[in-house]
């Protein structure tokens, strides 16, 4: 018994070391996400289960999507800056734990519908913008609600974590809805709850939930996604912070992108199939940021 | 790596709030799920001692169920499907009109899966007091309802106290997974933190501290409970330890 004890001891005096001796030695290098990619000959891509159609798992389970074809570009140049052929290794994240996947280093970068906030990037590290967007909601049609403030007393789904959350609740309080909120995992559940009448409305980023709306439910002619941008909502590539070379990068695939065309290319392969076409503000985010060699 | 340590972010409202709140739910749904699972555990458990044909069945049947299902699955099943299959206004009403369906849902659910292993340990506990004890009780004029009152279920429950432990342990982690279900509990708030300040090492080692506390907590009342009630001579080989 005596013996068991000094085991375990001994094996968790271990893995303490272990856990310190590996803290300082990953801080070292100056460019230590492409130099730990470069290393390991991989780079771990977060991706979203259901965020249609931006990063999302296909009918044949392949991750695909707009944010997807993106990051994919930014691969190609982090092949190219390597030398090596770095092979992809996608990670499912969710809203909830995206932040921590990319601050610990588990994940390398995240593509998929990440707000860029003033907050967040006290965090991680985020590419320019490649989306714009806004809280919306969406309901069903026979509740007749046009705007937020209708649904007073209401129940609303959210996304843990989400910008929409925020957005919802301090509405809520400042317009005196008295909304509920139920928590779900993705939007997956949370047109399941709406669905099936768990909820009265779903609060998303505009984008996404009305390609959802239109794509994955049973009855789209029921749904529809109402009223203004509640918030503004720019998408962003997700990284670690510390890395210069790694953000340089990023952003010069991502203003390529636009300049070339090649992101106008992917928008219209990704939503034409949902009928959803750039906005005006989407366009001059396009224009802006095409940004000269 | 490069990680800006934070740790007074936990103690700033709302955080330590929700974190409060979520302690309280943690609690809330344990004592309710723990309470049912006793309830129909030693219900169960003794059903699967007694001699009725039928009521061996129905109990092994009820305890097969509920322990070969996984209890995410089992979650899923009481939130989404249940209320799908009922008639419309019970459905509805266990979807919108019952307050706070998350909760009830995750305690009833939670209860049923954990009364099957009580009932499991109930059955052994009673199996080890032997066929002696309950022959003697017999024999000395008793009928089956005051032997299992006075003979077998007192001292089966002093054999099954240790695993009971573990099995309320087990309600109160368990009860982090009606997170999966929309429910803020302990877990449920620590990720409403963590996407509200960023700071997830910081809220879940706190987490898993107030875990381990509550833990503590339950080990030490039931140790103290198996001290007072223990019968001298009955499991004295405890003693030596």
């Amino acid at each position: 018994m005596r013996r068991l004890k000094s085991l375990v001891y001994c094996a968790i005096a271990g893995l303490c070391c272990s856990l310190l001796a590996s803290t300082p030695a990953a801080a070292q290098a100056t460019a230590p996400i492409l130099s730990r990619i470069a290393e390991r000959g991989q780079i771990n891509v977060g991706y979203r289960e259901s965020s249609v159609p931006f990063s999302y798992l296909d009918e044949q389970k392949h991750v695909a999507g707009y944010t997807i074809d993106l990051c994919n570009r930014i691969v190609d140049e982090v092949r190219k800056k390597t030398g090596k052929d770095i092979k992809v290794n996608y990670v499912p994240v969710t809203t909830a734990n995206r932040i921590i996947q990319i601050s610990s280093g588990a994940v390398d970068m995240e593509c998929g519908t990440t707000t860029i906030t003033l907050a967040r990037l006290e965090q991680v590290e985020f590419s320019m913008p490649f989306w714009l967007t806004g809280t919306q909601i969406a309901v069903k049609k026979r509740l007749k609600v046009k705007e937020a403030e209708g649904l007073k007393g209401k129940t609303v789904a959210v996304l843990q974590g989400s910008s929409n959350e925020r957005a919802l609740q301090a509405l809520s309080q400042s317009k005196g809805l008295n909304l509920k909120f139920i928590y779900v995992k993705d939007y997956a559940e949370a047109f399941l709850a709406l669905e099936t009448d768990r909820v009265d409305a779903i609060a998303g980023d505009g984008t996404p939930i009305a390609v959802f709306a239109s794509s994955k439910t049973r009855h789209p002619e029921q749904i529809e996604v109402v009223g203004r941008l509640l918030t503004i909502d720019p998408y962003g590539v997700v990284f670690q912070r510390g890395d210069a070379d790694f953000r340089v990068l990023i952003n010069q695939v991502l203003a390529r992108a636009f300049a070339s065309g090649a992101a106008q290319g992917l928008l219209d392969k990704h939503f034409g199939p949902v009928n959803i076409k750039a906005s005006t503000d989407l366009a001059a985010l396009y224009r802006a940021q095409s940004i000269p060699e | 790596m490069n990680y800006q340590w934070q740790w007074g972010v936990l103690l700033r409202e709302p955080y330590l709030g929700w974190l409060l709140d979520g302690v309280k739910w943690t609690v809330a749904i344990s004592v309710v799920a723990f309470a049912i699972a006793m309830t129909l555990g030693i219900a169960v458990g003794v059903a699967r001692t007694l001699r009725n044909r039928q009521v061996l069945r129905v109990a092994a049947v009820y305890v097969s169920l509920f322990r070969s299902v996984p209890l995410l699955v089992q979650l899923f099943l009481w939130y989404f499907v249940v209320p799908e299959i009922l008639p419309e206004p019970f459905g509805y009403w266990l979807k919108r009109d019952l307050s706070n369906p998350e909760y009830w849902t995750t305690a009833v659910g939670l209860g049923l899966f954990m009364s099957a292993r009580i009932a499991e340990q109930i059955r052994a506990a009673i199996n080890a007091c032997g066929a002696g004890l309950g022959n003697a009780a017999r024999a000395q004029g008793m009928g089956t309802v005051q032997i299992y009152r006075h003979i077998l279920l007192p001292v089966g429950f002093r054999y099954a106290l240790p695993t009971l432990t573990s099995e309320l342990l087990n309600t109160v982690k368990n009860s982090s997974l009606a997170l999966t279900i929309g429910m803020l509990e302990l877990t449920g708030q620590s990720r409403q933190v963590e996407a509200y300040t960023f700071k997830g090492i910081e809220t879940f080692t706190a987490s898993t501290t107030i875990y381990i506390l509550m833990s503590l907590a339950v080990i030490f009342a039931s140790r103290h409970l198996e001290r007072m009630m223990a019968i001298p001579g009955m499991l004295s080989t405890r003693d030596k330890d």
